[in-house]
């Protein structure tokens, strides 16, 4: 397979993230020798509030919540009234869950009758997120949208590759990546009812749809729609709360405005903490019935209906806490797919992580997340319809895909905000047809409430 | 020659004198210093006359601290660990051992009467604290919680972290922030564990802190005693502005670890055709 200039702005992004995470790690360590260096000095000197200060601040970045929370209210102790002190205190122990301590601070804020107003705003919003997040019902939104540039909009390789049907026999046909537009809609609501139990059970549903219209290839509009819901229980361990959730899922899809698939199916994932860690195994089974298309040419002839059957994925999610000091998200899957035609049926392993860090810019948040992934597809048979170069008509196709990107997230405020995300995609295949590259370039609001 | 004489008298002095110097050194050795108080606060040392503490004062394992109706303390440990003691308590440092080098360790503190919050330092997070009252024992790892014990029993509000509270009768365990427990006698078993009250947060909001005049000994505030009163008296202006700015920090933090509870899943990360 010949190299691909993409593949060395991949590498090159690769090294890039490697030197960051090296950085990150050398600044943590020496971060972790100052405020050592701050606590043996508050030893020494424990009315110093400049040392309190900068030790609750170094405490905070580097995830030890309880320490910053011990300096603070020693600031408290020295002026009882200073309401950002308790507005601070208020913070850190709603993140840590400690939302009717959270609730206690910001109250008092208010009760105060020399809060400044500024001050008392701010305590007003927080202590409602907080009654919020004391409510057994939770509901989180959110909307993202904008609009999407892609190289290869059709999904297709740069070269020749050959198809065969009954009526023309073997062809060659030149591919024509070409470039396309498009405006896409991604919406998320997610209910939980919490039980009120010392596990902390409760239910949890959710429905997400991702919707697009394209400039040029209107055969590629989509609308999805995918419902879960489930009982989380919760597993009191030595060392924090794990969860076990059982549930159902239910997913239909449009493609070109006419039905594309419906399905359903249910899965099992646990949450277990280990250290700093959450680590995630799931399992889903998920049966999808395809609708045919005459409208829409596929490569080679198969048709929608060809993939009926059942994809089941089993692996594992590994994310560090919300507010750990540095962060990711990884996923190792291994996917099979059981189709009606043994050529759309497969065995897939897929990874990907997220490096999300945040930098803060006079006083709003912008998130950067560095991105990769990589996916390796091989199919349970040869497609007859699609061939290699030399015209073999048995080869079982055999994917090899990375993805590499970067997205930028900065926050308005508390419920807007705006992203941009730059991803790119190359695929290595047996088979001609299914070399592709795309650069995917997006840009938009987005909004939580 | 006899085999007790004086050399030997003098070797035998000079061993225990310098057992007895050890002895002394590890017993006196600080364990952490009081690093906020309100008069009255009193810290007893074994054997020792009762001594008012004030800020920056020393304090060693087996040590007492008693509170008067009006004071309070800070006590900052060497393993990071603090503990707001209310007015009107009785603690006892029982137990205090840290090693820097692995930071593990064991402290065990009896709260006699009155009301004292433990946040939790590297100690805590090997599982090595213990807080006890006359009714029951309560084994913290790696958290935070405020224990009251009066003429009624003990109650433990439960913050962060993993608690369990025993005695002879049974024992619960609490992980999760929020709940609480409480312990009438030695022979009645901790109550199942259930949402605290607001009523109890908000009381021991009140009593673990300064009241109104007090300082904690602290002098930057500048303009003498406030009152529930007077103006708000304002930090110096650079840490007004540092402690604003952290306010902020913290603030988007709690919106951003919304936004990443709810993260969107991946739908559509490698391919939104289904396939």
């Amino acid at each position: 397979m010949a190299e691909k200039p993409g593949m060395r702005v991949a590498l090159l992004a690769v090294t890039l993230a490697c030197g960051l995470v090296d950085g990150a790690a050398a600044q943590g360590a020496a971060q972790a020798q100052s405020r050592e260096a701050i606590f043996a000095q508050m030893l020494r000197d424990p009315g110093n509030v400049t040392l309190a200060l900068r030790y609750a601040k170094l405490s905070n970045d580097e995830g030890d919540l309880e320490a910053a929370i011990g300096a603070l209210e020693r600031i408290l102790f020295y002026n009882p009234s200073e309401p950002n002190a308790r507005l601070y205190l208020g913070l850190l122990y709603a993140k840590l869950g400690s939302n009717d301590m959270a609730r206690g601070y910001f109250e008092s804020v208010l009760q105060h009758p020399a809060t400044p107003e500024p001050i008392r705003a701010r305590a007003e919003a927080l202590l409602a997120k907080a009654n919020e997040r004391l409510s057994p019902h939770q509901w989180n939104n959110y909307i993202r949208t904008g609009v999407r540039y892609q190289s290869n909009g059709n999904d297709e390789p740069d070269g020749e590759y050959q198809v065969f049907d009954p009526i023309n026999g073997l062809t060659t046909v030149e591919g024509n990546p070409t470039d396309d537009w498009n405006a896409y809609v991604q919406t998320g609501t997610f209910y939980s009812y919490d039980f009120g139990n010392q596990r902390g059970d409760r239910f949890e549903a959710s429905l997400t749809t991702y919707n697009t219209r394209n400039a040029r290839f209107d055969d590629f509009n989509y609308n999805m729609a995918e419902v879960t819901a489930g009982i989380r229980f919760g597993l009191p361990m030595e060392n924090g709360m794990a969860s076990v959730k059982p549930y159902v899922i239910g997913t239909a899809a449009l493609l070109d405005d006419q039905e594309y698939f419906h399905g359903g199916g249910g899965g099992l994932v646990f949450d277990i903490p280990v250290g700093k860690i959450v680590v995630s195994p799931f399992a889903e089974a998920v049966w999808r019935e395809y609708e045919n298309n005459d409208e829409i040419n596929i490569i080679g002839g198969s048709q929608f209906e060809d993939r009926n059957g059942v994809t089941t994925t089993a692996g594992f999610r590994l994310a560090t806490s919300t507010y750990a000091a540095y962060r990711f998200n990884a996923r190792l899957a291994y996917e099979t797919r059981d189709a009606d035609q043994d050529y759309e049926g497969f065995e897939r392993f897929l990874a990907e992580i997220q490096f999300p860090f945040d930098v803060n810019i006079k006083g709003h948040q912008l998130l950067i997340t560095p991105l990769f992934g990589v996916r390796y597809t091989n199919y349970d048979a040869p497609d007859p319809t699609v061939q290699d170069v030399d015209g073999i008509d048995d080869v079982t196709r055999e994917d090899l895909e990375f993805r590499v990107g970067l997205a930028a997230d900065y926050a308005i405020n508390d419920w807007a905000g705006v992203g941009a995300q730059v991803l790119y995609r190359t695929t290595d295949s047996n088979l001609n047809a299914y070399e592709t590259d795309n650069w995917t370039i997006s840009f938009g609001p987005n909004f939580r409430f | 020659m006899p085999i007790f004489n004086s050399r030997t008298a003098a070797r035998i002095s000079a061993l225990l004198a310098g057992t007895a110097l050890f002895t002394l050194n590890v017993q006196a050795q600080s364990v952490g210093t009081a690093a906020a108080v309100n008069p009255t606060t009193e810290g007893v040392r074994p054997g020792q006359a009762i001594r008012v503490l004030r800020l920056g004062s020393d304090i060693i394992s087996n040590e007492r601290i008693n509170t008067s109706p009006q004071g309070s303390t800070q006590i900052l440990f060497v393993d990071k660990t603090t503990l707001n003691i209310g007015p009107g308590s009785s603690v006892v440092i029982d137990q205090y051992v840290f090693n820097p080098k692995t930071d593990t360790g064991q402290a065990a503190i009896t709260l006699g009467k009155g009301i004292m919050r433990f946040v939790g330092g590297e100690i805590s997070h090997s599982g090595g604290a213990t807080l006890k009252t006359p009714v029951a024992t309560v084994g913290i790892r790696g958290g935070m919680g405020t224990i009251e014990h009066t003429a009624d029993g003990t109650i433990y509000l439960h913050h962060y972290g993993s608690a369990t509270i025993s005695n002879s009768c049974g024992s619960v365990t609490i992980n999760r922030p929020g709940f609480s427990t409480s312990v009438g006698g030695p022979n009645q078993c901790p109550t199942d564990p259930e949402k605290s009250t607001k009523p109890a947060i908000d009381r021991a909001l009140a009593l673990l802190t300064s009241g109104p005049g007090q300082s904690g000994g602290g002098t930057f505030t500048g303009q003498g005693p406030q009152t529930i009163d007077t103006p708000t008296v304002d930090l110096p202006p650079d840490l007004q502005k540092d402690l604003d700015d952290l306010v902020r920090e913290a603030q988007q933090d709690v919106v951003t670890g919304d936004q990443h509870y709810d993260d969107p899943p991946p739908s559509c990360t490698f391919s939104c055709t289904g396939n």
